[in-house]
């Protein structure tokens, strides 16, 4: 092949350009996102999506023709049987294949040293999340489409409402659409092959258990179709899925973060997320303990912003152990009002500011479940003789005291193994991973080495975990208002809780320093010289 | 006017490794820049540096007055990097996967069109393009790379053993694609081991050991600085031994030796005064054959800037 490439510059240098090569739009739109046209050109090409496709619709097939030479008289609606044979072969399909291969295109990329090339290229991180969260759910519609005659014929058997259906295969899409997300999320999580094996293994057994979870309510619900038109279902389904669409951005966000430039802000969409997560999570309770009759008892609300507390907990690990600096490209973006920039300081990123923003959520859901259960009339579930509910039963015996005792537990948990370990650790990338770990893990810690303390010297409860460290126990105990050994909490676990927010106090200081630093930077860099001189 | 590429000081360890050492250089547009070292000497890092890849631990790298740490997709959307170990999406054409990077860079319809059609005709790559990627030779990939990395028209390209698994063709075709691309403006920092290749196509070479910068400078300025200091083979008529011996006495002599009848010695000064020990030499009697100075290439001047032995 001869050539001579100076011949083909234009006069500018610019590659000059020429007719014969064949303009190629083709059929995908200019305004599709990239990696979405990507990837459904490569599975179009590629045989692991065809060959999946016609696999499973061959296996319904089969299942439906054996379905077929059993259905008797004997069988009063065939349809419902003939449904849950053909909704399993689906949700094999959209909740396991569709997830799965979005957890290998992401993974590939890493392995097929091509994720570069896309950063190179100047894709955004979210442009390519969600480039492969749609190709999985273009895939997920394919299947459905080829499931549709099934589905038909399903239905012309009779015993299969429409309605009961339409919500079916809605939740059985969503769940698809969540699950590819979450999976991505995981493939972005480590570029470590060996790690991506044991997590591809974890996923799939995880995706096994969806199916099977997902075809029994998908035939629970298709038998009993009255249940659809309960109201109760349609007050909690919109709170699961609100649940779910924030685990499924939260999993969206956190990937995208990972892949972003180290200098560009990876925290502040997550935060944001968490706090509306924790608004819309007391408007529910507040929902939940005003509108339906019987209102929501206490102790469930109590219970439930538990939870929610150790799932911000959880949060809390990561955010509380970010870098203490703001990068390069954060760092702009303070906002120059000194109110404004203080207002907005939890947001930012940073371990200080993590720390800022997790007791203020600790706060806001410790103070928020408090005010729901004092304002909305809310009553306890306990009991009392024939009158029904006692009316004016303290909330501390309601399950008060057992959440004040878990925000206790929540900031003994991560403020002191974070504050320790960073101390010997460093703030490296690599420590920081382990100090998370260690802080996660650390619950064990605490429940397991008084009960091996209790085994050495020889103190029965201590070594049944019967002992202040052992947050649950606690926290269960005082549900009705009554403290397990209140001595050792007050002189041991309160002192270890202070300690552990001491210890990120300078942090918080660094932060509180830096912002204030960068909001006024116009007014030092302007005042320097005089200052200095 | 600022310079294409301006590297300043970048350290970078990878644990207790160095990888890069406080390097700084800079690169004027239309540039075309040898980037040479030993194996694990820190090309690779500081090209990942430069394009935004990997951060330094100190330092900041500005492509055209744009730092990669402040603003990395400004940077980007300047550099064109061609990585060693490049891959390939499996199930796409050759003409799909340069429009999905040309999607990417943000190219819309008829501009996209024009733009791929540019760089395949500039890379040759028409006969190939319907083309499986699995299915295509080393070369024919190295050039497709080439061909996405010029699809936003870059102003710096940085090439990592670009010629690496080439055959003595294709590297040439390869070297006439990156003199082309000089002589249109681009500022281009190529890395490679083949040193004789680099001499014919580079204006610069800056030459990289352990982390650290050892030299850099245009190749014809570094070439003369080499010789100044060449190894001269000379075989004279007569006794060889008297020979040696009036050598080693002459200035500027050094590491005079008789090797197999021919005098070897290191010259640590220029041609005049090389032209003088020759007249020397034959007033006190020595009767030289042969009198030749080693001619001086790349590999020479990399031996020698490495060896840390150039004052
Ligand atoms: N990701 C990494 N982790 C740990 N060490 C690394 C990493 N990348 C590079 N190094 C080390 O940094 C040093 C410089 O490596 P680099 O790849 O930059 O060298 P190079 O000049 O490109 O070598 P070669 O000519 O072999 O390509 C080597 O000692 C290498 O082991
Ligand atoms: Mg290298």
């Amino acid at each position: 092949m001869t050539m001579d490439p100076a011949a083909e510059l234009g006069a500018d240098g610019a590659p000059a350009s020429s007719p014969a090569a064949p303009p190629r739009s083709g059929f995908f739109g200019d305004f599709l996102n990239p990696v979405l046209v990507k990837e459904i050109r490569q599975s179009q090409r590629g045989k692991v999506f065809a060959i999946s496709l016609i696999v499973t619709v061959l296996l319904a097939l089969l299942a439906c023709t054996i379905m077929a030479l059993e259905i008797t008289d004997r069988t009063a609606q065939p349809g419902r049987d003939f449904f849950a044979a053909v909704y399993a072969f689906l949700c094999g399909a959209v909740l396991l294949v569709v997830p799965f291969q979005a957890f290998h295109a992401m993974g590939s990329e890493w392995d097929d040293h091509t994720f570069e090339m896309l950063v190179l290229s100047n894709l955004k991180p979210r442009q390519i999340v969600v480039g492969k969260i749609l190709a999985g759910f273009v895939q997920a519609l394919l299947f459905f489409a080829a499931f549709m005659p099934f589905l038909a014929v399903a239905f012309l058997l009779r015993g299969v409402d429409v309605l009961v259906l339409a919500v079916i295969l809605g939740l059985t899409a969503f769940a698809s659409l969540w699950l590819t997300t979450v999976s991505i999320m995981f493939s972005t999580l480590t570029r470590n092959r060996f790690l991506r094996v044991i997590m591809m293994v974890m996923l799939g057994g995880a995706l096994v258990g969806t199916i099977a979870a997902a075809s029994g309510l998908g035939n629970e619900l298709m038998r009993q179709p009255d249940q659809i038109t309960d109201w109760q279902f349609w007050l909690a389904m919109p709170q699961l899925l609100a649940v779910a669409t924030f685990g499924g951005f939260l999993a969206l966000f956190i990937s995208c973060n990972v892949l972003s430039h180290a200098e560009e802000n990876r925290s502040t969409n997550v935060r944001v997320l968490i706090s509306v997560g924790t608004l819309l999570f007391l408007i529910a309770m507040a929902v939940n303990a005003t509108v339906p009759t019987p209102r929501m008892p206490r102790e469930p609300l109590f219970g439930l912003t538990i939870f929610a507390m150790f799932g911000l907990a959880l949060a809390g690990v990561f955010l509380c152990t970010e870098p203490d600096r703001l990068g390069r490209r954060v760092a702009p973006t303070v906002p120059k009002s000194g109110v404004a920039a203080l207002l907005t300081l939890p947001w930012f990123p940073g371990r200080g500011r993590g720390v800022l923003f997790f007791l203020l959520h600790v706060a806001a859901l410790v103070v928020g479940a408090l005010c729901l259960a004092a304002f909305t009339g809310g009553r306890g579930m306990t009991i009392v003789g024939s009158s029904g509910y006692v009316d004016n039963d303290p909330i501390m015996n309601d399950g008060g005291l057992g959440l004040l005792v878990a925000a206790v537990y929540v900031l003994l948990y991560t403020l002191l193994p974070i504050g320790i370990c960073s101390l010997f650790l460093g703030t490296s990338d690599r420590s920081r991973k382990i100090v998370r770990v260690l802080a996660i893990l650390s619950p064990a810690f605490f429940i397991l080495a008084p009960a091996v303390l209790g085994l050495l010297i020889g103190s029965g409860p201590m070594r049944d975990m019967w002992h202040v460290g052992n947050g649950p126990l606690m926290i269960g105990e005082s549900f009705d208002g009554s403290l397990y050994d209140p001595e050792a909490f007050v002189f041991l676990i309160l002192p270890l809780v202070l300690v552990g927010l001491l210890l990120a106090l300078p942090s918080v200081f660094r932060a509180l320093r830096e912002t204030s630093r960068l909001s006024s930077g116009k007014e030092t860099a302007a005042a320097a010289p005089s200052t200095e001189a | 006017m600022t310079s294409a590429l301006e590297v300043r000081g970048i350290t970078k360890e990878f644990g207790a490794t160095k990888a890069v050492d406080n390097v700084s250089f800079s690169l004027d547009a239309g540039e075309i820049c040898g980037f040479i070292g030993p194996n694990g000497a820190g090309k690779t890092t500081t090209m990942r540096i430069v394009s935004t890849l990997e951060l330094p631990d100190r330092g900041d790298v500005f492509v055209d007055g744009v730092s990669v740490l402040g603003s990395a997709r400004e940077v980007r959307a300047k550099i064109g990097f061609m990585p060693d170990a490049y891959g390939a999406y499996s199930a796409t054409t050759v003409m799909e996967y340069l429009d999905f990077f040309a999607r990417a860079h943000g190219l819309r319809g008829r501009a996209r069109a024009h733009t791929i059609a540019s760089v395949i005709d500039f890379t040759a790559l028409h006969p190939l393009a319907t083309k499986n990627i699995d299915a295509l030779s080393k070369g024919m990939k190295q050039r497709l790379c080439l061909a996405k990395t010029l699809l936003h028209d870059p102003k710096l390209l940085i090439l990592d053993e670009p010629a690496a698994g080439l055959d003595p063709r294709a590297r040439v075709e390869l070297r006439e694609l990156v003199s082309a691309l000089g002589d249109s403006g681009k500022a281009v920092l190529l890395s490679s081991h083949i040193l004789t290749e680099l001499a014919e196509v580079c204006d610069s070479v800056a030459v990289i050991e352990a982390g650290k910068l050892q030299a850099k400078g245009r190749v014809d300025d570094m070439m003369r600085e080499t010789r100044a200091h060449a190894d001269v083979v000379c075989r004279v008529l007569g006794d060889a031994e008297a020979a040696l011996r009036t050598i080693a006495e002459m200035p500027h002599v050094t590491g005079a030796r008789l090797d197999q009848g021919n005098i070897t010695f290191s010259f640590t000064s220029g041609d005049q005064e090389r032209a003088q020990l020759l007249a020397e030499l034959v007033r006190r009697g020595v009767q030289p054959l042969d009198f030749a100075a080693r001619d001086t290439n790349l590999e020479d001047v990399f031996l020698s800037v490495t060896q840390g032995t150039l004052q």
